[in-house]
Parts: C-alpha cells; sequence; structure tokens
C-alpha cells in the first residue's frame, strides 16, 4: 500500500536502554532538573478541581490557558501565533504526520534538509511523499540553489510545495542557520511559492541563553512552525503545537483531529498552571545548564580520544542535544557500530538521516540524558570501537 | 494569613490576579469569566492559582457555576474560606 515506508528508514531504536551499554543514541532530555514536588502538587490539585474538565475529550484547539504559555516560549525567537493560527499536537512527530498528510499530496516532493531527522523522513514517507535533498553549501541552506532544483523537478513534472527544516541546533548536526541566510531562504521561498516547515525543538537549548530569530519571525504567512513542550518541559505529556496561516491551521486541525480525535486537555492544563505558577525562564535555564555541562564533558572527551587532526572531524555545538562527528575519508559509520556494542556503547550511525544512502560517514552521539559521571568512559569506549581497524560491512563483497 | 485590616487584599487586587493569569481586562468584576472569553480550563488554571496564592481550597463545584466564576464571585469564595479558616487558626 501506499503507507509502506522503505525498510531503512525505519525508526531507530532510540530509547532503548539496559544493561552497561552508555547510551550516546536517543535524544532524551535530562528529567532531572523537573521540580517534581511541585509538578505533583499541580497536577494533583489540576485533577482536584477540574478533572472532569481535564480527563474528558477536547476540541482539536489550543487551550485559551495554553496560549500564553506558547507565546512565551515563541516570543523569545521574536514570534508570537494567537489562537486561530495554532494547532495542538501530542508532540511534533505527530506535527510532522499532520502535515505530510493534511498538506501535502501524496505522490509530491518534500524538500529536506539533511542530514535529516529520521522521524521527519519517515513521516513524510508515510504520507505518501517523496524526499530531495534541500540544496546546501558549508553555510548551510541555500536559496540560490535552491532556485535551480525547485525549477529543475518542476520542470520534470514534480509537484514542490513544502521544504522541511531544522534551523536552530539542527538534530543531527547542532548546525544553526544564520538569519542573513533565513532571510535569503524566505526570499526564495515566496518566490517559488514553497512553504516552510520549521520543526524548532532545540531552538531555545542554547548554552550561552542567545536565541536566534525564527523563521516563523520573518514570515509566519509562509512557515508552518512546529513548536513542542518535549524539550523544555518534558516529551512524557506528549504536548506540542503546529502555528501556521489561518487556512492552514484549520486544515491541519481536521487531520489532528482524524488522527488523534482530541488533544489531552490533562497536558494543557497542565502545562499552562506550570507557567502560571513559574513561567519558563527559570526551567530552561536549568535544562541549558545541564546540557552546556555534558556538551563539554562530551567534547573535552572527544578531543582527548580522538584527538583534532584524527580522520574524525566535528565541531562543538552552541546548543541542542548532539554532536555530529564525521570520518574524513567517508567510512560507512555503521561498520563501527558492532565494535561499539562490544566496548558497551552506542551511538546513532549516520546512514539514519540521509535520504538516499547519504551522510553514511557521520555519526550522531547525543550527550543529553548520560549521566555526567559517565560520559568520559563513554567516550573512551566509543574511541576505542572507532579506532579499531575498520571492519567490512556484513554483507559486502 | 496573618495581614492588618489595612493589609487585606481588596477586589481590586484580586481583579489584578485575574487579570495577570488570564490576560482580559475586568471591567466590571460581576461578569462572568466566560463571557469575558476565559476558558473552562483557564478558569480552573486561575483557581490553581488563587488556591495556592491564598493557601485555601476552593469547592471544585464553583469552577462549573459561571454566576461563580465572575471575578467577584471568586473573590468571595476565597473570602469566605478565609473567613471559615480564622477560628481554627485563632485556636492553634
Amino acid at each position: 500500500m501506499w503507507t509502506d515506508i522503505r525498510p531503512e528508514v525505519e525508526m531507530p531504536r532510540l530509547f532503548e536502554r539496559g544493561g552497561d551499554v552508555i547510551s550516546f543514541a536517543g535524544g532524551l532530555p535530562d528529567l532531572d532538573v523537573l521540580p517534581l514536588e511541585t509538578i505533583s502538587a499541580q497536577l494533583s490539585r489540576l485533577v482536584r478541581l477540574g478533572g472532569k474538565l481535564a480527563l474528558q475529550y477536547t476540541t482539536p484547539h489550543v487551550a485559551g490557558a495554553l496560549v500564553p504559555a506558547i507565546n512565551d516560549l515563541m516570543a523569545r525567537e521574536g514570534t508570537t501565533a494567537g489562537a486561530d493560527r495554532l494547532v495542538p499536537t501530542g508532540g511534533s512527530q505527530m506535527g510532522l504526520m499532520a502535515v505530510g498528510l493534511g498538506i501535502a499530496a501524496p505522490g509530491e516532493t518534500v524538500l529536506v534538509q539533511t542530514p535529516a531527522y529520521p522521524g521527519a523522513a519517515a513521516a513524510f514517507r508515510t504520507a505518501g511523499l517523496t524526499l530531495h535533498p534541500a540544496p546546501e553549501d558549508a553555510d548551510g541552506l541555500d536559496a540560490a540553489a535552491l532556485r535551480e532544483t525547485v525549477l529543475r523537478l518542476r520542470a520534470a513534472g514534480r509537484t514542490v510545495r513544502l521544504l522541511y527544516c531544522n534551523p536552530t541546533f539542527q538534530n543531527p548536526t547542532g548546525a544553526t542557520l544564520s538569519v542573513a541566510r533565513r532571510h535569503e531562504l524566505l526570499a526564495a521561498a515566496r518566490e517559488l511559492d514553497l512553504l516552510l516547515i520549521e520543526d524548532n525543538p532545540y531552538g531555545l537549548l542554547s548554552f550561552d541563553g542567545e536565541t536566534t530569530t525564527a523563521l516563523h519571525a520573518l514570515d509566519p504567512d509562509r512557515v508552518i512552525y512546529l513548536g513542542t513542550f518535549s524539550k523544555v518541559f518534558a516529551p512524557g505529556l506528549r504536548c506540542g503545537w503546529i502555528a501556521a496561516p489561518e487556512q492552514l491551521a484549520r486544515t491541519l486541525r481536521r487531520t489532528t483531529e482524524i488522527m488523534s480525535l482530541s488533544p489531552s486537555a490533562l497536558a494543557q492544563a497542565a502545562l499552562a498552571a506550570f507557567h502560571t505558577r513559574a513561567g519558563w525562564s527559570d526551567l530552561l535555564d536549568a535544562y541549558r545548564t545541564s546540557y552546556k555541562e555534558r556538551c563539554a564533558l562530551m567534547a573535552d572527551a572527544l578531543e582527548a580520544e580522538l584527538g583534532t587532526d584524527g580522520p574524525w572531524q566535528w565541531e562543538r555545538p552552541g546548543g541542542g542535544f548532539y554532536i555530529w562527528l564525521r570520518h574524513r575519508d567517508g567510512v560507512d559509520t555503521t561498520r563501527f557500530a558492532e565494535a561499539a556494542a562490544e566496548h558497551g556503547v552506542s551511538y546513532v550511525p549516520g546512514s539514519h538521516f540521509g535520504i538516499d544512502g547519504e551522510h553514511a560517514d557521520g555519526l550522531r552521539l547525543c550527550f543529553s540524558n548520560v549521566a555526567r559521571g559517565r560520559i568520559a568512559e563513554g567516550v573512551t569506549r566509543l574511541a576505542a570501537a572507532l579506532s579499531a581497524p575498520v571492519p567490512a560491512l556484513r554483507g559486502a563483497a | 494569613m496573618n495581614q492588618s485590616q489595612s493589609d487585606q487584599p481588596t477586589q481590586s487586587q484580586f481583579d489584578q490576579l485575574v487579570e495577570q493569569v488570564c490576560a482580559v481586562t475586568v471591567t466590571d468584576p460581576e461578569t462572568p469569566l466566560v463571557d469575558l472569553g476565559v476558558d473552562s480550563l483557564h478558569t480552573i488554571a486561575l483557581v490553581m492559582a488563587v488556591e495556592e496564592r491564598y493557601g485555601i481550597e476552593i469547592d471544585p463545584e464553583v469552577i462549573g457555576d459561571p454566576s461563580l466564576t465572575s471575578s467577584a464571585g471568586l473573590w468571595r469564595s476565597v473570602q469566605d474560606q478565609l473567613a471559615a479558616a480564622l477560628p481554627a487558626r485563632a485556636g492553634s
């Protein structure tokens, strides 16, 4: 059937943990920073006062109580959205699926910033879309090349209306697109009549507290913005939002209603109550501090173990969850996965982030959820695996 | 609460709390919050904030009654709860 996805784009098993394995694989937040006693007391109060509403079905709208909480987050990157432009989701993965099903039509082509978040590629493929890499140069998405690519694809009969990107602390590279590039990208999008899908789970997680103006801030009529509470609060509530032009928001509301019937009023109310009481700043600061420290521990260990002039190349990110390593000679990092498992460490091979076999020379390390005292040991194990003789790919000639 | 008479919170101060939490303007405290565009989950968030601010528990039935969920209605609930708590506190 048309929704079949190719085996190689199955979601990697990122959240499995156990044994003595030090996992640098899954992008889990560090929930040690959550004020659990406060949240517990608030949930108790919420259920006592409003359980009959909060535990009931509701309509596919962002609750009025949550709108200020969302806009408090979005305003930090220079943008806002009224309730008529907001659509509730159970996290951005649902938002991606909703966009794929509700905005695009099966068979059309979506341009994707690569290396790409595998969940986005899987969602778009499941919606029956064809993926094509969005052209980039050393500074990121390249507007001039984008014009050529879109015109070429359209000349070949392809329908191209959407471009997906994760412009701030990108998963997996950690890269952030400059504001100048964002303006250029939007200018090209207007010229080509493209909609941009801005996936922004990490934008507020810079290590220094600085933010970058969201694409949505620069042209809210040209951008479908995917926001989530998973990384600034907790993923277990499964609560996020889409900010989109009003007409598209209406379409997306219908799609999300078909997908899930109702958003979680309990999750929306809990987040609204938390924001009303405490705002976001303290929690954001706590997350930033945690990730800054963990990233530094990992990057220092990588420098010590792998050096800076060996075959492995990487850059220290300014925020987010990930460090992206690349092999200078283009070796497929899947080859080291077995050795890594034997050494008791895991990572995500770069091939998971390609859309047609590319980026296999990369590997993603996630520092956000590893115990501080285990990061150096994990990097030592990783270095041992990566320094071993390059094994042949299983099944290769 | 151990406030002197002059420190007693007023309806006006309570209106400010409502305005701050619900992002509305309270021109007439007797206007039901729902008529100001405050939805039910937002009213719950407000009552949660009110309970925590004044150290009281409000009857959940209040939330379902629009005539009681005006700024003035909620303020009366707060005052009732504070008054009910006074004898117990005085005797402790």
